[in-house]
């Protein structure tokens, strides 16, 4: 993955973003050490901005996407015999 | 005259055929070079040294009795070390993965391996192919030839330096969101990430499945094309691989580009803060030089690179914390820093985001096929937006502040469209700038073509300064 491809500007952190991302990793159980933190949050901020962009409203019809190809299953037993 | 290091792969091949050179001269040369030039560069993690002459010496005995393996018979190479070698550690440069031997090898090492090639070792990587060059890892960071304090661009270091540097002609590595072709453009190399399912990645350890590509790493078009006419095919064990008859990806070459439709998406390098204005003036060079060249050359609108971002981002962040959420729970300090908080936040994504996410890959993968690719032949714009930064520019915490927010290498990432990166002009510091042509699904071959038009017309012919 690419690696020179980080925030030149970040914006800021809010405290609610603060808020969630403790609320979450601590949901999931996750221990974040301390001294990676500040990282994680950083990377959790970037993140959720991403997530916001995928997140558009379509159709049921639009939504036969990343289907599951049985035939990726059969080639694959054959290909092991 | 060249010297060996020097030669082509197609050139290297026709002396290996004529009894010029031999596979052993071609191997101990790398492997002198391996001597002279890596306590400084550290390409390689591992060199499999006896390994190497032995594989050299079955394909000199095999070319002397009459078998040929193909174009890459005899010729060293090196592999990232995500690629399985059946009895060799696969570390991935990680503390988690020192102990990790290879049961079998991985698809692309047994077509190399039956093409003839001779394996010189493992090269450095980022941690898993993402974390970042970093000093607390269990092997060293890879250095640019072309300004050692500066970094070779991630995740295929060692690949690309070692190919700049001539210590082979040849290397593989990996590509999820650009990882093959910002070092091949940091470091001045030609970095092919193909077409989803062209190439298997069978073996080689997964970063985010959805978007891992694996891909040649060389020192000219042409030898890229020799290279995938080895290692593209079919592979049923792959559940991406996509069966299609065989081609010959050099078929292309010398045919020039007059006619062709080139759309140039210069608003991609535009369009984020930070970029070079050298970097930017050295692609509106070679779209003028596309253009004396015969070629049609006119912008073209993509949607917008956030999107592309967005869908990368969010796919693979997903990905490698379920690869790996086991391992970050019980062996988190086993983890460098930077991988830890760059994949730890995947944790807070939901089942909706990862399902919009490919969605929408869908859609901008439809997008550029019906709107962009009806009209041009292939896109322009660049591999990154800046020289190759120093390497003391990467903090110990994610992310580095003052480098860009975004890769234009995103656009084929999220979509699986195949993306070359050819050496296109160098910064005033010394360092180099790569253009990224990316093409239609399957279209390698015109690829090839249309990047060996521009190396023969404009490309660099500098070395390092090793």
């Amino acid at each position: 993955m690419a690696s020179s491809t980080n925030a030149k500007e970040a914006e800021p952190i809010s405290a609610e973003q603060e808020r969630d991302f403790d609320a979450m990793m601590r949901r999931v159980g996750i221990d974040v050490p301390a001294d990676r933190r500040d990282g994680a949050l950083a990377v959790y901020r970037d993140l959720m901005r991403a997530a916001a962009l995928v997140h558009v409203e379509r159709s049921p019809a639009q939504w036969t996407v990343h289907a599951y190809r049985v035939d990726t299953i059969a080639r694959a037993k054959d290909a092991s015999k | 005259m060249k010297e060996l290091h020097e030669l082509s792969i197609a050139e290297a091949g026709a002396a290996l055929r004529s009894r010029t050179v031999s596979a052993v001269e071609l191997t101990e040369a790398s492997l002198a070079r391996i001597d002279a030039l890596d306590p400084t560069l550290k390409s390689f993690i591992l060199v499999t040294r006896e390994r190497a002459r032995e594989e050299a010496k079955t394909a000199d005995a095999e070319l002397a009795s009459g078998i040929d393996r193909g174009p890459l018979h005899g010729i060293p190479y090196g592999l990232k070390d995500i690629y399985d070698v059946a009895g060799i550690a696969t570390t991935a440069h990680s503390r988690v993965c020192v102990d990790n031997i290879a049961a079998e090898d991985s698809a692309v090492q047994s077509r190399l391996r039956a093409g003839g090639a001779v394996l010189l070792g493992k090269q450095a990587t980022h941690e898993f192919a993402l974390g970042g060059p970093s000093p607390e890892l269990p092997f060293p960071i890879a250095r640019n030839p072309w300004n050692t304090e500066h970094f070779t661009g991630g995740s295929s270091s060692g690949s690309a330096a070692s190919v700049a540097a001539g210590i082979v002609r040849m290397s593989m590595g990996t590509d999820t969101g650009g990882s093959i072709r910002l070092p091949a453009s940091y470091c001045a190399i030609v970095g092919l990430k193909p077409t989803t399912g062209l190439i298997s990645r069978r073996g080689v350890y997964p970063l985010s499945y959805s978007l891992d590509h694996c891909g040649p790493m060389t020192s000219s078009v042409s030898d890229a094309a020799l290279m995938t006419n080895v290692i593209a095919g079919f592979d049923p064990r792959d559940p991406a691989s996509v069966e299609r008859p065989a081609e010959d990806f050099s078929a292309g070459l010398g045919k020039g580009v007059k006619g062709l439709r080139v759309g140039y998406a210069r608003d991609v390098i535009t369009g984020i803060d930070g970029h070079s204005p050298e970097l930017l003036a050295t692609i509106d060079k070679a779209a003028e030089i596309f253009r004396s060249l015969g070629a049609v050359v006119e912008d073209v609108k993509l949607p917008a690179l956030e999107l592309f971002g967005a869908v990368a981002i969010v796919v693979m962040t997903s990905e490698a914390f379920t690869i790996h959420e086991t391992n970050l729970r019980r062996r988190s300090r086993d983890y460098g820093k930077i991988f830890y908080q760059r994949v730890i936040p995947g944790a807070a994504l939901t089942a909706s985001d990862l399902t919009q996410a490919f969605r929408l890959r869908r859609e901008l993968a439809l997008t550029m096929e019906q709107d962009v690719f009806s009209k041009f032949d292939v896109v322009l714009t660049s591999a990154g937006v800046i020289p190759a930064p120093k390497i003391s520019d990467f903090t110990e915490s994610w992310p580095p502040p003052s480098l860009p927010a975004a890769a234009p290498t995103f656009i084929a990432s999220a979509t699986g469209h195949p993306a070359l990166v050819v050496p296109a002009g160098m910064s005033a510091t010394g360092l180099p700038f790569g253009l990224q042509l990316v093409g239609r699904y399957f279209d390698e071959a015109m690829l090839f073509r249309i990047a060996a038009a521009f190396e023969d017309a404009a490309g660099m012919t500098a070395r390092p300064p090793i």
